[in-house]
């Protein structure tokens, strides 16, 4: 089920917040009610998928049982928490990596004249890569003594809730445990959810989806021309944000309508005066958790600066593998983390430190403008193609005549020129949305409403990060 | 109301509770069970649930009454036409799907050039066994033809993309029979007026229907135009383009003045009744929408096949399916062998996009056996 679709706006969302609200105010009936609405919510893609989860969530919790027992032995513990790593990323390994492994064993045994293993084909079950991480974040926390184990509906329930549950935030179960025991429903509180559900809506429906279909035509097209692929690449970017920011707003706005308080994922990433700055503001969640489950126990920078250039590379690539079993986000990673070694080598500062502001941003925006091109091109000669069109170096084409009609509608362009405006509006909506006033009610309730109708003209658009 | 926050809930709620209430309320109304209960009928597999979702959805009296209304307000405020359709100058409009299949690198699973062309090659020697002669029409896509309404770019400018280049050289390395539409059109536009496409329809004019009569009766070898046993008589009409009803909203369609067309419709002239197939024909034409339009629609008999059999000077056979002439109408033939019987020549029209979007591709299909 995806949250700008008419059965969760009109159906499942009312009727899970119906019976929330219904039942008793306490979180043990409320947890177990939004457990099953959640798996109702993610079987929705494909009913087999429960148990998968179920399978993640139950191995993962009772790993913790036997790290936390009280006469568990240092080596009975560590022996758990292998058992939970490898059983977890295992399974994530398998579904997602398995096909790539195979086409690039395929290759190599081409190159030595032998024939081809058979291919399995495999369904990549949606939200997996994000559950496994809250599964393991759960279980190295628990190793590490920084939280305590729960009961059981309680974690699944984090590991489930349907907020979060496909495409982030990456929520550490140490940051709603204490929600989760205990959390408080105001109208004030429900309001800022609201107020983000409909600011994150209204990202994915007005901006992020018709910049989508620019984005497509851009980078389907057989030779673009210049302007074309710079344009394409530009609604790209800016659709990965508003559609990825949007979906984040949406998640953290309904976790407030429940009681939850998700972290921020967004800091205005665009508005980034270097790769290290864009750093902690793109994809916070997944970048701390990177950091702090990944990155530190590498040794962090607390070693020669080698090995530190060495944990930057090793944790990028990593972190570009997470989003796609494909060369191409292999390559994205490396991208960004040759970027950030360098910002390193010159004392976590920008190689164009010198420039005015604007321009600082603007050589970040164009570096990651660039970067782009590897995460949405389909294979490493597709993005090189793209390079070359960027570049000048493409072939002329006849049909590049028609292209120009489908990127430089009317509508695309306003589209285009509102985001732009956007991404540098000072106050984000996470702020925007913390306190309400008359005159920003009268404006989000006719703009929900709008929304809701240009949403009924729109084919239903699943959100980027569904399929990482 | 309290606080804006108390407000903003209400408001938010009520804009969530009202479209299923209002739908709930309806279909008791008409003693219906509410449709959201669907759910619980079917086992709960992927299919039945996305299946479920679409009819909650295409079901939807708030979305069937509000849709038409939204997609006008895009239509005449952003000249945003959707998905399918492309708004060109002075009223024109474009099939957005066949300017995609120009643009754009196939999908996995779309036909390639080469792929039309050895079906071609396929079928051409198949009918080269019974002696019969085979003649390939693509028909111009509109915007390749009229691409200055729809971009900026020089006037009478035309597009013969690299698919379409690729297939018409193809052709002419494997010596199939072809009728070069575009050049026909290119020369057309320079020296006549007339239009060769329907502003509002992915078709071709009664004007580009003629011509392109005239080119196959050329290729065919009927140089002169009989006039002994077919006339023709001018019928005027007024209709929206297959474009305007693409689009599915009422409210566009009673915005948009139904375009004016001036058809030649053929008729006998020995009983004055509009002209018919002959299935003993020695020409068999088969085809898509192109061979359609005037002819099996408003007003009739005015379309290509009729035109052709004009010049002909005597009736042929066809075979019309709409976006079904790469492979469903060789299929269809291999069901009809008597069509074949006498047949000396067929004709065989696709437009230009069904390089890629041709329904079931393009299949070697076995002429059916000769007994």
């Amino acid at each position: 089920m995806v949250f700008t679709t008419y059965i969760f706006v009109f159906y499942f969302l009312p009727l899970v917040l119906a019976g929330y609200y219904a039942l008793p105010p306490s979180t043990t009936w409320r947890n177990a009610w939004l457990l099953v609405t959640s798996y109702i919510f993610y079987g929705w893609w494909n009913p087999w998928f429960i148990l998968l989860m179920l399978g993640i969530t139950t191995i993962n919790y009772l790993c913790s049982l036997l790290i936390a027992r009280p006469d568990a032995t240092a080596r009975q513990r560590r022996w758990s928490l292998t058992a939970a790593v490898v059983l977890s990323l295992g399974t994530l390994c398998f579904f997602k990596y398995f096909g790539f492994f195979q086409v690039n064993l395929n290759h190599v045994l081409t190159l030595f004249g032998t024939n081809d293993t058979r291919m399995l084909d495999i369904v990549l079950p949606i939200g997996i890569s994000f559950y496994t991480l809250h599964a393991l974040s759960y279980v190295v926390d628990v190793y590490r003594g920084t939280t305590h184990v729960a009961r059981f509906t309680d974690f699944a329930c984090y590991i489930a809730l349907f907020p979060q549950s496909v495409a982030g935030p990456i929520i550490r179960y140490n940051t709603v445990a204490h929600d989760l025991r205990t959390r408080s429903h105001t109208p004030s509180r429900f309001a800022s959810g609201v107020t983000l559900f409909i600011l994150g809506f209204t990202k994915k429906v007005l901006l992020a989806n018709p910049l989508g279909s620019v984005a497509d035509a851009a980078f389907g097209a057989h030779s673009p021309d210049t302007a074309a692929a710079w344009f394409g690449v530009l609604a790209y970017a800016l659709q990965i944000y508003f559609d990825f920011c949007g979906y984040s707003d949406m998640a953290v706005g309904l976790g407030r309508m429940f009681g939850f308080e998700f972290m921020k994922n967004f800091d205005a990433p665009y508005q980034a005066e270097s790769i290290t700055d864009f750093w902690h503001r793109w994809h916070i969640s997944l970048s701390t958790f990177l950091r702090d489950y990944l990155y530190i126990p590498l040794g962090g920078n607390r070693c020669t600066p080698a090995r530190n250039y060495a944990n930057i590379a090793v944790v990028m690539l990593l972190g570009g593998l997470w989003h796609g079993a494909n060369w191409t986000f292999i390559v994205w990673g490396a991208w960004h983390g040759a970027l950030l070694i360098s910002e390193r080598l010159a004392g976590r500062k920008p190689l164009y430190q010198r420039l005015p502001r604007p321009l600082r941003i603007a050589c970040t925006f164009i570096l990651v403008l660039c970067s782009w091109v590897w995460f949405r091109a389909e294979s490493l000669p597709d993005a090189l193609s793209y390079f070359h069109a960027m570049f000048g170096c493409a072939g002329k084409s006849d049909a590049n005549i028609l292209l120009a009609a489908q990127l430089y509608g009317p509508d695309k362009l306003a589209v285009l020129a509102v985001a732009m405006i956007l991404l540098f509006v000072r106050r984000q909506a996470h702020e925007w949305s913390e306190t309400l006033t008359w005159p920003k009610v009268l404006l989000l309730s006719p703009t929900f409403a709008f929304v809701l109708l240009v949403m009924f003209s729109q084919a239903s658009i699943p959100f980027l990060y569904f399929r990482f | 109301m309290k606080t804006p926050s108390h407000f903003l809930i209400t408001i938010f709620l009520a804009l969530l509770l009202s479209v299923p209430l209002i739908q709930t309320a309806t279909e008791a109304s008409h003693g219906k069970w509410p449709g959201a209960l669907e759910v619980f009928q079917y086992w709960p597999n992927p299919a039945n649930l996305h299946a479920f979702e679409r009819h909650l959805q295409d079901d939807s009296l708030t979305i069937q009454t509000l849709r038409p209304w939204i997609q006008a307000t895009q239509y005449f405020a952003l000249r945003d036409a959707g998905q399918q359709v492309l708004i060109g100058k002075n009223g024109w409009l474009f099939y957005q799907p066949g300017i995609s299949a120009a643009t754009q690198r196939p999908h996995r699973g779309e036909s390639t050039t080469a792929d039309a062309l050895a079906a071609a090659i396929h079928f051409r020697d198949a009918l080269a066994t019974r002696g019969i002669r085979l003649i390939i029409m693509p028909a111009p896509n509109k915007e390749s033809i009229y691409p200055d309404q729809l971009v900026s770019c020089e006037p009478q400018q035309h597009i013969l993309d690299e698919q379409m280049r690729a297939f018409l050289d193809g052709c002419a390395k494997a010596n199939l029979e072809t009728v070069d539409l575009f050049s026909v059109y290119r020369e057309a536009r320079r020296n006549s007026p007339d239009l060769l496409y329907l502003k509002q329809d992915s078709h071709w004019s009664p004007f580009g229907v003629e011509l392109a009569a005239q080119a196959v009766a050329l290729r065919i070898g009927a140089s002169v135009p009989t006039t002994g046993l077919y006339g023709h008589r001018i019928v005027s009409l007024t209709r929206h383009g297959d474009l305007v009803h693409i689009l599915r909203s009422p409210v566009i369609e009673a915005q948009l003045a139904p375009e004016s067309i001036t058809t030649t419709q053929i008729y006998r002239t020995d009983t004055g009744g509009s002209y018919t197939d002959d299935t003993g024909s020695d020409v068999l034409v088969l085809g898509d929408s192109f061979l359609r339009i005037f002819e099996q629609d408003e007003p009739g008999s005015a379309g290509f096949i009729a035109h052709l059999a004009q010049r002909l000077g005597h009736p042929v056979a066809s075979i019309v399916n709409d976006g079904g002439a790469s492979t469903l109408v060789r299929q269809e033939l291999s069901r009809h062998p008597q069509l074949l019987a006498k047949t000396k020549v067929v004709v065989w029209e696709f437009v230009e996009r069904d390089l890629r979007l041709g329904t079931e591709g393009w299949q070697m299909i076995p002429l059916p056996s000769s007994h």
